[in-house]
């Protein structure tokens, strides 16, 4: 087996493990007694350290062992949590991020300051300022080391076990398989005749074990009922010390592995597939999509019926493929939103602000790609609302609000595109403070009349900062502007909503996909464009003369709505045909016509990215190939509607 | 155990978890009429911890009250189950067993006839 796949392996498990182990310990922040939390937190360290351990990558494994000796004193209740216990597991939760960072990753030794900052954490949370550096001849042999003879093993269950579907029956068989179970002794005094439930659990077992086996791979195989079940485990006399050679050691750690593998699939059947591969499959039914395309429009084009028939039962096959495929790539965006909690916790505590982060719609479903390029602009949203949106809790109580500030994440579906949106409930943007700002950086003109929106939408300009101190969090005047450009650069738009003294909320609007999308083809002159099906509502055929007006728009039903001419946008030269169609497009609240020669009907689109040279050309947001193997452009829809908008104000005046 | 108080059931093939409300109410029905209980395990296929701890509490009630409950033609499920938690000499009851059934059933240990406290 290739170990660097492995080590892969153990890198993803570990970062996931982490993001757990942080969560878990935010939860038991505001409830320290919540046993499930610390169980969970018990297991997952003792998880990762059995996974460091398979490596070898001891420093790890030395932390990670102390830190869950004080977790398994804190679940028997014999330490309690406190706020500077927390402060010190978070830390703690950091040691252990970047030792898996120098020993796994990046295969460092482990430099000494690192080690004595572990001791000053573990110290932090024993009270022992002499906490020793665990010698990993002694301790680790108790857990680590297999030890052939019989074990005494001591289990204690929880009333609820069998009610949240574990079956202790099933894990003793379990443990069989790794030795021979010499005897097994039923404790039933817990079985009271006259109050018995019969889903609930009264029984306590003591086995003694016979085999050839370690501590941790004996929790192992109990791993699941850890958070249901008291167990206690005493190695044999150490007699038979195993001194197999390392492939042994590997044999039963795979074994192990596939034990927790199987445990895990009764739970949710989920596989891990690197990311690349996915990416290459989605390239690849891309250009199924071209091709398919291809074929029925020969078919088409030589009037082939039967072949028609079976192009067009392909092409629905391929819709089908394409919408599965794209399902996988799908990530839920709670994910990324949990990984904020932490970070307005720290911040909120260095600035003596008081705030709760609440998460809604974490269970939106948004393009994996579209998930990782979205992280830094919403961390720089949240920083920018802890550290300039949100007030000391005593400026909130002169206020007559909370003292206890929110965050609020949220995420939804609207008209084909996500909706995130970052809320919080301070002192909403400052107008005065913009335009000041704006004037002295020369962004506008002294005598400038701008409506407010104009004045907010001058935040996301380079170089346009209102804080008046520069603190770690945020301030220093770069940012909004590459918020802006990062959103954009993902067909993503951002608008904003402030009320003085409410707070503010800036809204993200990103497409579902960057790879694959229904869109409707439209021909101007012999150009062909791709409007995304989503923002289509309606088309409309026209006339010249219902088109040639005063002003760009139309009577729609009785509604005003702004048009864009796309040949005059795009500078088309030659004659217009006589009739004409408008597709009505809408984004949010925004709506607006666009001009087109020829509407071609509904087409799979895959979207290739243009080079960087058309960076800036306004309108277009990607090409795609046609089946007939021309070359249609994507258009920007949100662009032009502002732009078609703007058109129809400036006409106004 | 008095003959004419002698109620004999078949356990069903699922002697776990979903059915052992159903399971406890009915035995608890005739157990607390004093009848004597003799169970039949000949149609039953799967049995759980819950399954077993059901058992175990009537074997325990029983026996403090001086009631008979037997379990009879144990089937695989439960030998097996029977071996693993070393209950067979708990339980008391006669099991027939044929060659390799104890290897099979995992018969090594819990065999001697106990009695309940």
């Amino acid at each position: 087996m290739n170990l660097d796949s492995i080590r892969e392996t153990f890198l993803v498990e570990s970062d996931e493990i982490l993001v757990s182990i942080e969560k878990a310990l935010l939860t038991l922040e505001e409830n320290p007694s919540d046993q499930n939390e610390i169980n969970s937190l018990f297991r997952a360290v003792h998880t990762l350290k059995g996974a460091a351990g398979m490596f070898g990558f001891q420093k790890t494994v030395d932390f990670a062992h102390h830190l869950e000796t004080w977790l398994d004193a804190l679940r028997s209740g014999d330490v309690k949590l406190d706020s500077q216990k927390i402060s010190a597991l978070l830390h703690a939760h950091d040691q252990i991020s970047e030792l898996v960072n120098i020993e796994a990753r990046k295969g460092e030794n482990v430099p000494p300051g690192l080690i004595q900052n572990g001791q000053e954490i573990l110290a932090s949370l024993t009270g022992d300022a002499t906490q020793p550096e665990r010698n990993s001849d002694s301790t680790e042999l108790e857990e680590d080391e297999k030890i052939h003879g019989i074990w005494k093993i001591e289990i204690s269950l929880k009333p609820d076990i069998l009610k949240h579907g574990l079956d202790p029956l099933s894990f003793i068989r379990y443990l069989g398989r790794f030795g021979e179970i010499r005897n097994l002794t039923v404790d039933h005094s817990r079985l009271d005749l006259d109050s018995f439930d019969p889903q609930l659990c009264y029984l306590l077992f003591q086995i003694d074990f016979e085999g050839n086996i370690s501590k941790s791979e004996l929790l192992d195989v109990f791993d699941f009922m850890l958070s249901e079940s008291e167990i206690k485990i005493e190695p044999p006399a150490r007699i038979i010390k195993n001194s197999e050679p390392e492939t042994s050691l590997l044999q039963s750690n795979t074994k192990a592995t596939v034990t927790k593998s199987t445990g895990q699939e009764n739970q949710k059947r989920f596989i891990r597939i690197e990311a690349t591969k996915l990416d290459m499959l989605i390239d690849l039914v891309g250009e199924l999509v071209i091709a398919g395309a291809t074929i029925r429009q020969q078919a088409d084009h030589h009037k082939l019926g039967d072949i028609q028939e079976s192009a067009g039962a392909m092409s629905r096959l391929i819709e089908d493929l394409r919408d599965n495929v794209m399902s996988v790539r799908m990530v839920q965006i709670g994910e990324t939103f949990r990984k904020f909690e932490r970070i307005i916790r720290d911040a909120s505590k260095e600035l003596n602000k008081d705030i709760q982060m609440l998460i809604e719609g974490g269970d939106t479903e948004l393009d994996k790609n579209l998930i990782e390029n979205i992280s830094d602009p919403l961390l720089h949203l949240i920083r920018n609302a802890i550290d300039h949106g949100i007030e000391k809790p005593e400026q909130r109580l002169a206020l007559g609000k909370d003292s206890k500030a929110t965050i609020r994440l949220n995420a939804y579906h609207d008209t084909g595109s996500i909706v995130i949106e970052i809320s919080d409930d301070g002192r909403g943007l400052d107008k005065e403070k913009i335009l000041q700002k704006a004037r002295a950086n020369q962004l506008i003109s002294t005598n400038a009349q701008l409506t407010d929106h104009d004045i907010y939408q001058l935040i996301f300009e380079p170089g346009l900062s209102t804080a008046e101190s520069i603190t770690n969090i945020s301030g220093r005047g770069v940012g909004m502007d590459v918020v802006r450009k990062n959103i954009e650069n993902m067909r993503g738009s951002i608008e904003l909503e402030t009320t003085p003294q409410a707070g503010t909320t800036f809204r993200i609007r990103l497409p579902l996909t960057l790879a694959i999308i229904d869109g409707f083809l439209v021909s101007v002159r012999s150009n062909f464009y791709v409007v995304p099906l989503d923002m289509v509502i309606e088309c409309v055929e026209l006339s010249l003369n219902d088109l040639s007006g005063g002003g760009d728009f139309l009577n729609l039903r009785g509604e005003v709505l702004p048009f864009l001419r796309l040949d005059e946008f795009f500078a088309e030269e030659s004659e217009k045909p006589e009739k004409q169609s408008v597709i009505v497009v809408k984004q949010g609240q925004a709506k607006a016509g666009l001009v087109v020669d020829t509407l071609e009907g509904e087409s799979q689109t895959v979207i290739k990215p243009l080079g960087k040279i058309f960076d800036n050309l306004l309108g277009i947001s990607g090409a795609t190939i046609l089946g007939s193997g021309d070359v249609a452009l994507i258009l920007d829809v949100p662009r032009l509607i502002e732009t078609a908008i703007q058109k129809k104000s400036a006409s106004n005046v | 155990m008095d003959k004419t108080k002698v109620v004999k059931l078949t356990a069903v093939e699922e002697f776990t978890l979903g059915n052992i409300v159903n399971i406890h109410e009915t035995l608890s029905s005739y157990f607390h009429k004093k009848m004597n209980v003799i169970l039949d395990f000949s149609s039953n296929r799967e049995i759980d911890t819950s399954g077993f701890q059901l058992l175990l509490y009537w074997k325990k009630y029983a026996a403090a009250h001086k009631i008979g409950f037997r379990i009879v033609n144990h089937s695989s499920a439960l030998l097996s189950t029977l071996g693993t938690f070393g209950s067979v000499g708990l339980f008391g009851d006669k099991v027939h067993l044929q060659p390799g059934d104890r290897e099979q059933y995992g018969l090594n240990y819990g065999l001697k006839k106990e009695v309940f406290s």
